[in-house]
């Protein structure tokens, strides 16, 4: 198994992308899991995929892995083909969705596997068990069955497993699901700064897109088998190109409207009420029909909140307060608008004793047309 | 009406009779309790209801060697006495022993013992007496026959002696071309691999007919001249095929033509010859050991009566000429041989019964029987 | 309140009032009287001797000494357990593979492939090995398959009244006894196991010998502690099969004393050492978890 040296601090523009994949194809017998995927991955990055169930993360990530073969396109790592190469034979490590630690042998034998089948000495695979126990911050536990460990014990002891190893590429799967939401939290913090501590490149898969944005470097968003788009986190945040990605990531408020033409670099259209909006597009400006735009709530302010000259270009539209959910860090309002949509806005409870707008007012509500974006589709 | 008697009338009955006859209020709910039970039981432990003598029609229990429930005379016998006959083979008299002692003589009526059992089956207190008078056919016996020393017990009879034969050499013509006339040739290496023979220690006595001097009694041996056969059984072993357990072994042997040569009986001939096997007989130069069948009853046994009677059916005219037809054995029963022919009565070596049953080495009880079983186990089994 | 919770677990033990013992008392007592009493009856003969027709019970170890002195009953002790090995050893060997696919390789008709490894079963035992006989035979069908294609030009006697044929008739017969115990384990085998121990570095047959092998034990055991205690205990197929000289198993010797011989303490004391061994056996293979493990 060829053991790539990795360099930590990351990437330079020179180095060949640390794994590649070309019009890669995946299907079980009538069904296609995943649907022609390009990627490159740079050197030392941390790549999510991300998306909703069944969307082809998984598929992706094994056919990296050499746990499934593509049915058509090339998978490369470090500029190497890997063909039908078996696992044992790619410079991958894993870490497992359910850790898939060996029962029967204790966590020092767990560790120092990987070690094992590549004939490092015992000394030295010793010492690199304990070294590798101390950066997953978990040492002397090298006597222990899996079993006698917690479940975020647990989860440490498959990262130091594959860690020890110095593999140039990471892969973890959905690692950190069964944890609770503040280990969970923590984890994901470690885990960044493993990534960078390291230099190993690492692929991590999840739906959880709080976790997607606090650890990657670059997101890609899957659906039925195909990337949906491939940005950094704000990006993918801030300039959703589908409805879908919109959807998936946070909230969004989606408004329908027809369209007027361009106004510089923006595109004016009418809402259903009669209202003017202007919004920046993803890609070309539509030059006539209806289009989508979509703007995140928290965007959105009242009308009355808004900042002062500042908002003197900023779209406007008035509908009647429906609901006011009260959710602790903000408040969400729901104000319906003329026609079927519906606009939510959330306020941030900076102080307490706020007046809150009562249900059934009109309310006129404000947003800046530079983060509002006309969807692709 | 006994418990018992009252199950066993029951178990007699139809489904549909019992049905009636609970409709008709003849029968109770408990009885049609019981026999709903009765038929369940049956059906689950009905071989083993009759073993112990809890018997569904009148069984006739026996344990014998093969051929003696031979259709040809067990038919007539359960038609005529609306009984059952019920027979397991067994593949030496040491079973047979064995068998009856281990249930105390209650699994089983009847016995066909040879010569060398019926001592030991008295000793151990399993035979009932058996009155001659109650028997039709008794005075038709030949004298030596009918109250032979095997079967005699401070002179009072246990056994119906109804049958005997030789112990001879069988082969297939069609591998063996030249007719062997000695036992020598169960041990020819020109034989090697075609030979069978009977797996018993009782077949000391057979192969002591080879020692040289011959001994008188192959059944006393002493000490040196049992290790003489051990060491004759020892040079066998590497050309023995198979040690066979039962008379129909031997049959399969030389139809499948695995064997070309064996130790046998005459019945075992008529096997294979009704199959249209090649086989022929030979009585060695040296001499045959052979045995003389008697029907013993146990002294348990659950049907006294019938088992009687069964015997007496044997050693009669029917039985009699069943036994020669079916068996090829020679019979006991005179009025019967005098009616044969010459040349039937030679071909059964009863020309001249006294003389030709003297020819025979006929088994004989042992009284060291556990050097014997010794030897051969070490000659046979190591 | 962190004692009292800890208090309260305590107080709640595992399992009802009494522990087991209650429900156990039933069939505990149908095997104290129906088997295990029946068994020391027996057993205790073996301290005795027979003279002539009775037992004699004065105390004796002479028929226990015979056993390991007097031929041939040590040979034949230790052709029992060298056939009993090489049969068990055969079985794992061609159990393993077939195991391994129905767990892992086979996705449809599952239950009904495991059917036709349980089928033989459900024949008499005793028919199989006749079957046997047949096909093994001078002119049997192994013999004219052999000639007819050629690789021998005269039938082998060999394969009949041999311990060649009890081997090949024992491996059969006890396959389906490896093959279930290890299927049960091996489905049980997470596959992940095998995907990581590839991911790092293992190739097929250091997987095999690192994880799959070890964790297979207990089926692997169970299934060898039946098939060697079913070949030392079996005389059916030594009588029907072999039954040429030197082919005695000590089965078949313990059924002679007790069927022909009549000398029942030489049987019983032929039963210790073959009693022995399985006891061994099973402790053995309940050290490794084959006879389940504990749950907490």
């Amino acid at each position: 198994m060829a053991v790539a040296k990795t360099q930590p601090g990351g990437r330079t523009a020179a180095d060949p992308p640390s794994i590649e994949l070309r019009r890669v194809r995946k299907s079980f017998g009538d069904f296609t899991a995943v649907a022609g995927v390009d990627l490159t991955v740079g050197q030392g990055e941390f790549l999510t995929l991300l998306g909703p169930s069944g969307c082809g993360k998984t598929t992706t990530l094994r056919m990296i892995g050499g746990f499934e073969l593509p049915s058509s396109g090339e998978v490369l790592i470090e500029g190497a083909q890997m063909g039908n190469l078996p696992p044992y034979r790619r410079p991958v490590n894993t870490v497992f969705q359910n850790y898939a630690l060996f029962p029967h042998l204790s966590v020092g034998k767990n560790v120092a596997y990987g070690l094992e089948m590549s004939g490092v000495p015992r000394g030295d695979r010793e010492r690199r068990v304990r070294e590798a126990l101390d950066l997953v911050r978990l040492p002397n536990v090298e006597n222990r069955r899996p079993s006698e460990l917690s479940g975020g014990q647990q989860q440490r002891v498959a990262l130091a497993r594959a860690l020890v190893n110095h593999p140039s590429v990471l892969l973890l799967d959905e690692p950190l699901g069964a944890l609770d939401l503040k280990l969970r939290k923590a984890m994901q913090l470690e885990l960044k700064h493993l990534n960078r501590e390291v230099g190993a490149t690492f692929v991590y898969v999840t739906h959880d897109q709080e976790e997607a944005l606090t650890m990657s470097d670059r997101i890609a968003v899957m659906n039925e088998g195909r990337i949906l788009q491939l940005g950094a986190p704000e990006e993918i945040y801030e300039r959703p190109r589908s409805r879908f990605v919109a959807d998936f990531i946070g909230q969004t408020n989606f408004i329908e409207c027809d369209v007027l033409g361009p106004d510089g670099r923006f595109v004016a259209c009418r809402t259903a009420g009669g209202e003017t909006i202007r919004a920046i597009p993803a890609v070309e400006a539509p030059a006539g029909g209806t289009i989508t735009v979509a703007v995140r709530p928290e965007k959105v302010s009242l009308d009355a909140e808004a900042p002062g000259g500042l908002s003197a270009n900023w779209n406007r539209l008035t509908g009647t307060l429906t609901e006011v959910i009260y959710l602790g860090t903000h408040t969400q309002l729901v104000v319906a608008l003329p026609g079927e949509g519906q606009i939510v806005v959330h306020r941030q409870n900076r102080m307490l004793g706020e007046t809150e707008p009562s249900t059934g007012q009109q309310l006129t509500v404000a947003f800046d047309p530079a983060s509002a974006t006309v969807l692709a589709e | 009406m006994s418990n018992r008697d009252r199950t066993a009338e029951l178990m007699a009955l139809e489904p549909d009779e019992a049905t009636q006859l609970y409709r008709s209020g003849r029968f109770t709910r408990r009885d049609m309790a019981k026999f709903f039970a009765a038929i369940g039981l049956t059906s689950a432990l009905g071989p083993t209801l009759a073993r112990s003598g809890v018997s569904a029609a009148d069984d006739l229990t026996m344990i014998i060697w093969e051929g003696y429930s031979d259709e040809k005379y067990s038919l007539p016998f359960e038609e005529a006495n609306d009984a059952k006959v019920d027979a397991t083979f067994a593949g030496t008299g040491d079973e047979m022993f064995a068998a009856m002692q281990g249930s105390g003589g209650s699994t089983y009526d009847m016995v066909s013992a040879s010569s060398d059992l019926p001592r030991r089956l008295y000793d151990a207190d399993l035979l009932m007496e058996i009155d001659p008078a109650k028997l039709t056919n008794y005075n038709d016996l030949y004298p030596q026959f009918q109250k032979p020393p095997y079967i005699t017990f401070e002179d009072k009879l246990y056994g119906v002696n109804f049958a005997w034969g030789p112990t001879i050499m069988l082969y297939d013509p069609e591998q063996i071309t030249t007719a062997p006339t000695s036992w020598k040739a169960m041990l020819d290496e020109a034989n090697t691999g075609k030979i069978a023979t009977w797996n018993y220690p009782l077949q000391i006595a057979q192969y002591a007919l080879l020692l040289d001097p011959k001994p008188e009694n192959p059944f006393e041996l002493t000490d040196e001249q049992l290790a003489q056969v051990k060491d004759l059984l020892i040079q066998q072993r590497p050309l023995v095929r198979k040690y066979w357990d039962l008379g129909g072994e031997v049959a399969e042997l030389f139809m499948a033509k695995e064997i070309a040569i064996a130790d046998g009986w005459p019945y075992i001939t008529q096997q294979i010859m009704a199959e249209s096997g090649s086989i022929a007989e030979v009585s060695p130069e040296e001499g045959v050991t052979g045995w003389s069948d008697s029907w013993c009853i146990s002294k348990n046994a659950a049907n006294p009566e019938l088992a009687l009677k069964w015997a007496d059916w044997m050693i009669g005219p029917e039985g009699q000429a069943g036994i020669m037809e079916v068996m090829n054995y020679s019979i006991t029963n005179k009025k019967v041989i005098e009616t044969l022919d010459e040349a039937r009565r030679a071909a059964l070596r009863m020309t001249n019964v006294e003389e030709d049953y003297a020819r025979i080495h006929m088994w004989q009880f042992i009284p060291a029987y556990d050097k014997w079983v010794q030897v051969w186990q070490e000659a046979t089994a190591s | 309140m962190a004692a009292i919770a800890a208090k309260d677990e305590q107080a709640a033990p595992s399992g009802r009032k009494g522990g087991p013992l209650p429900l156990l008392a039933l069939p505990l007592g149908w095997m104290l009287v129906f088997y295990l009493i029946p068994l020391a009856l027996l057993l205790v003969h073996a301290f005795w001797s027979v003279d002539y027709l009775t037992i004699d019970r004065t105390f004796t170890l002479e028929n226990i000494k015979a056993v390991f002195t007097v031929a041939p009953y040590p040979a034949v002790l230790i052709r029992t357990l060298l056939m009993a090995a090489a049969v068990t050893l055969t079985d794992i060997a061609i159990a393993f593979p077939i195991s391994w696919w129905l767990a892992k390789k086979v996705t449809s008709h599952r239950e009904l492939l495991l059917m036709l490894v349980v089928f033989p079963l459900w024949s008499s035992y005793l028919v199989r090995a006749f079957a046997w006989k047949t096909i093994l035979g001078t002119n049997g069908i192994l013999n004219s398959f052999l000639q007819t294609t050629g690789i021998t030009s005269e039938p082998i006697s060999a394969f009949l009244y041999s311990k060649t044929g009890m081997y090949i008739t024992f491996c059969h017969v006890w396959l389906p006894f490896m093959i279930l115990p290890l299927y049960t384990i091996l489905d049980r085998l997470p596959d992940t196991l095998l995907e990581a121990s590839g991911d790092l570095g293992g190739n097929g047959w250091k997987t095999f010998l690192r994880v799959i092998l070890p964790l297979s034990l207990p089926g692997l055991l169970a299934g060898s502690v039946s098939v060697f205690s079913l070949t030392m205990g079996d005389y059916i197929t030594p009588s029907l099969i072999g039954g040429s000289p030197g082919t005695e198993l000590i089965g078949g010797i313990v059924a002679d004393q007790f069927g022909v011989a009549n000398n029942w303490p030489l049987g019983a004391a032929l039963i210790l050492p073959i009693l022995a061994i399985v006891i061994g056996l099973l402790l053995v293979a309940n050290r490794f978890g084959a006879l389940g493990r504990d749950e907490r």
